[in-house]
């Protein structure tokens, strides 16, 4: 912080000159002669007997005070509010860059959060698919063993069947030559019994 | 009860220096009191500067500011040489009318011869500021711009007049201004005395009524000590800057 004096010697040296050019008019005559009685009448302010006086005072006084307020009362006023000025300036200055660098800061953990989030997102489409993946696969896989398991089922199934089929015409003959023995008391060729058996379940399919 | 009485001036210390008599009045005490006052509010306000001002502080810090903003928005960084000055006449103004509302106190602004030396201060400084700025260029502010060369006769001597009536007009402002506040102070406040004193007990009654009009008009004379420094600081100010500027 730099801070001149300012030196108007000009006005104080006009200050003097006036004073003189006025005590240099006063009438000095007039003035002694007022000095010494009549000076009650009037108004005061025009007794000329005093004129000089105040403009001496004045001069001495009001000088006195200009300099001493020019040269010692103004700079010390002066550097006091420049320095405050200069101090709040400063405090303003830095208070705009911290909020410039909060702003940056700020500015960087948002992208980070949309760069994590969008992170984020990609790992959990992968798992998804991946899940998905697993999931088909699985499927796949129990579908093909059920499938398996049906067929053998099926086809034992089928062979029992078969069998059944196979066995079915032996096992109704001799249930059938049972029946006539109960029911006739007549001994009937087996192979006769086998072939009306067969004939009987061949039309049994048929129809 | 001569209302007149309160601007006599009495030799405290009597001086004559070969012939002139310089005596030390009343006026040079108050004189000396309200300069004395200035310096206390400015330096003692300045002796423990702070970053955050105190009540004396402020004031020192808000008397500158106000005249250095006065300044300033008139003459721009020009006037800054002329700050203390004008700082100076205007706390000296205004503190010998504060000073001076304070009852058996003196108000050496209700005497011409001191608001007129300061005026002539004034005056002098503006012209040779203007003489020094300028040269013989000066001269062209007594010509008014965008006048008629007919009229010229009769503009140039008016404006020169108007030159010359600046420090006549600037000194009896203040010093009828404060003069005319004081005595009618004591008319009124003398009025209250002669009822009360003539009238007995309805003299009391009716003596309210003055009393109220001087408490109303002791108010509006704290705010005609203040507008009057003011107005002095001011044209103090648009002088200096005519002069920085001539037009």
């Amino acid at each position: 912080m730099t801070y001149s004096v300012p030196k108007p010697r000009l006005g104080w040296l006009l200050g003097l000159a006036a004073v003189a050019v006025l005590i240099a008019g006063v009438d000095h005559q007039a003035l002694a002669e007022a000095a010494h009685g009549e000076s009650q009448a009037g108004l005061p302010q025009f007794d000329a007997a005093f004129f000089l006086t105040q403009l001496f005072w004045l001069a001495l006084i009001f000088g006195t005070f200009y300099l001493i307020v020019q040269g010692v009362a103004v700079p010390k006023v002066v550097q006091m509010i420049e320095t405050r000025d200069a101090l709040i300036s400063h405090d303003f200055k830095r208070a705009e860059e911290a909020r410039n660098q909060a702003a940056a800061v700020n500015k960087i953990m948002e992208d980070k959060i949309i760069q994590v989030r969008d992170h984020a997102r990609t790992i959990l489409f992968l798992a998804s698919r991946e899940a998905e993946h697993v999931t088909a696969a699985r499927l796949a896989m129990f579908d093909a063993r059920i499938a398996g398991k049906v067929r053998d089922a099926e086809q034992r199934i089928f062979y029992a069947r078969e069998n059944a089929l196979r066995e079915m015409p032996d096992l109704a003959g001799a249930l059938a030559g049972e029946v006539v023995v109960r029911f006739c008391d007549e001994e009937v060729k087996p192979a006769l019994i086998t072939s009306a058996v067969t004939r009987a379940i061949a039309e049994r399919r048929a129809g | 009860m001569n209302p007149l009485h309160q601007f006599n001036i009495v030799q405290i210390i009597p001086i004559d220096i070969s012939g002139g008599n310089v005596s030390f009045t009343n006026s040079a005490l108050f004189m000396l009191i309200a300069a004395g006052c200035a310096l206390g509010v400015l330096l003692g306000g300045m002796r423990h500067r702070s970053l955050i001002p105190g009540r004396l502080q402020t004031l020192a810090e808000v008397s500158y500011e106000f005249v250095s903003n006065i300044v300033y928005s008139n003459t721009g960084p020009d006037g800054r040489p002329f700050v203390p000055f004008v700082l100076s006449l205007f706390l000296f103004i205004l503190l010998g009318n504060l000073i001076g509302m304070v009852p058996y106190t003196f108000t050496f602004t209700s005497h011409i011869a001191v608001t007129a030396a300061l005026a002539m201060v004034v005056f002098l400084m503006v012209t040779v500021l203007g003489l020094v700025r300028h040269g013989l260029h000066f001269f062209t502010k007594f010509v008014p711009k965008g006048v008629p060369i007919a009229l010229m006769p009769l503009m140039i001597p008016l404006e020169i007049i108007s030159y010359f009536i600046r420090p006549v007009s600037l000194s009896v402002r203040l010093f009828a201004n404060i003069m005319a506040g004081h005595t009618m102070l004591k008319v009124f406040g003398g009025f209250i005395v002669m009822m009360a004193s003539a009238l007995g007990f309805i003299g009391y009654v009716i003596g309210l009524l003055p009393l109220a009009l001087v408490i109303v008009m002791i108010g509006f004379e704290f705010f005609v000590a203040f507008i009057q420094a003011y107005v002095f600081a001011l044209l103090t100010v648009i002088y200096i800057q005519d002069a920085l500027e001539l037009h």
